[in-house]
């Protein structure tokens, strides 16, 4: 009857010190299209950089979206708002990369 | 070893070279050729190996190296079925039944496991003597820190220098030009390296996270080891994304670890460079793969579902939470109003 609470404030406070340890992680993917894909891209880059870049951020997003209904399915009520958070937080972050990559919205 | 014992094949020769790469065709050639003019023969017997690889399983267990035990055993088992020692093969599983649990254990833990450190030191100097210009990789404790080992090696050979000389410890992993240091300071290059898995590629721009190399049973003897250093083409270490060099260093060191000694002389090194965009498809990569890695985790039809919700979650939270961002702009607006 116990364990439950126990169990969830565990996890709690290990997402909150894994939140504060990955401050770095989450501007990465950004900062990536911000450096590389601002202005014109093709006169910095090689086509195959460009291709290979914008295929790695596709994936990556593609990978997230799959793991988000992964969450969807493994979570029980107590974590719901959270779910909801990452949804929002990848339709934003969707909505930011479609500035440089308009194709991500079609592909997900 | 006489001929006719007949309990261990050749894959079982193949197995113990893994654990001991000591154990090399020379070697066996030499004791067996021995062996045939009647003299200087190993004098190892059947039981007395067994003795020894026991001994080996012990030591193994106490250090951790669960991997070498359950293979250290599928050495004994052998013996034990051709004798019908039917109470020690019974001993012997349910030894492998706790080597594999603590295994899995291991691997499921969020902290990689490390059974040792290990510290790339150049020297540089001619107080140093045999050692000046020579490069050598470290083995230490898994709790030695880089700063451990710097204190430790200063400590050592600042007392071997004299008025004359001093010594400085060069605190990053740039490449040293011997012939541009300044004549009476003897260096000290200490730079933390890993240790490189037999199958990894090392041209590969994904960043390395051990954890996802060790998915599976290995044997930690290592003869490779590398290290990233970050660099610019203006010559500052650290830059934006856009402008964020990175050289790998491999070193190949004469001979492996675990050794009877604790440093061997690298023999060989090499690097290669990866342009900045390399490092930031490199990046993307390396959190798909960790993202993908959890998805496809088969622990995944196991009941308890919550160290993968977790696991998930950690990677999620570090992927798409936008509150990251809004922490981070909130830290950034409060370090402006109090400076």
């Amino acid at each position: 009857m116990f364990y439950k609470p126990l169990v969830t404030m565990a996890k709690r406070s290990s997402l909150f010190l894994r939140l504060s340890a990955l401050l770095q992680v989450n501007s990465g993917v950004l900062s990536v299209c911000t450096a590389f894909l601002s202005g014109e891209p093709a006169t910095r880059l090689r086509s195959q950089e460009l291709q290979q870049l914008i295929a790695a951020l596709l994936e990556f997003m593609a990978v997230c979206k799959r793991a988000i209904r992964v969450h969807f399915r493994l979570i029980g009520e107590e974590d719901q708002d959270f779910h909801t958070q990452l949804v929002n937080g990848f339709q934003s972050l969707t909505a930011e990369l479609s500035h440089y990559i308009p194709a991500i919205l079609a592909e997900l | 070893m006489a001929r006719n014992d007949g309990v261990w094949s050749k894959d079982h020769v193949i197995s113990l070279r893994k654990i001991c790469p000591m154990v090399s065709s020379e070697i066996t050639a030499e004791a067996s050729a021995a062996e045939v003019e009647g003299y200087g023969s190993s004098k190892l017997t059947v039981d007395s190996a067994v003795k020894y690889l026991q001994l080996a399983n012990r030591l193994f267990s106490q250090a951790e190296l669960f991997h070498f035990c359950a293979n250290i055993l599928e050495l004994v088992i052998p013996v034990h079925k051709s004798r019908r020692a039917y109470g020690q093969l019974a001993k012997c599983h349910t030894m492998l039944t706790d080597i594999y649990e603590s295994i899995l254990e291991q691997e499921s833990s969020p902290i990689p496991f490390t059974d040792a450190t290990y510290y790339r030191v150049g020297f540089y100097g001619e107080r140093f003597g045999k050692l000046d210009r020579k490069e050598y990789v470290y083995r230490e404790p898994r709790d030695v820190r880089l700063g451990d080992i710097m204190e430790k090696l200063s400590h050592i050979y600042e007392s071997r220098m004299d008025d004359n000389h001093t010594l400085h410890i060069i605190p990053d992993s740039r490449q040293v030009k011997a012939d541009e240091l300044q004549p009476g300071v003897c260096y000290l290059q200490i730079t933390a390296v890993d240790p490189v898995m037999e199958d990894e590629d090392l041209g590969s721009r994904r960043e390395r996270i051990f954890s996802l190399s060790t998915g599976t049973v290995r044997a930690r003897v290592f003869d490779r080891f590398l290290f990233d250093t970050p660099f610019t083409k203006n010559g500052k270490t650290q830059g934006g994304l856009e402008d964020q060099w990175k050289r790998r260093t491999v070193l190949q060191t004469e001979g492996s670890f675990p050794a009877l000694v604790n440093r061997l002389l690298v023999m060989k090194s090499e690097s290669l460079e990866f342009s900045p965009v390399e490092n930031a498809i490199g990046m993307i990569e390396t959190r798909t793969a960790a993202l993908r890695n959890e998805l496809e985790e088969p622990r995944s039809s196991e009941g308890d579902q919550l160290p993968r919700l977790q696991s998930l979650q950690r990677i999620l939270q570090g992927s798409v939470a936008v509150q990251v961002s809004c922490l981070l702009g909130f830290l950034t607006k409060f370090l402006h109003i109090f400076n």
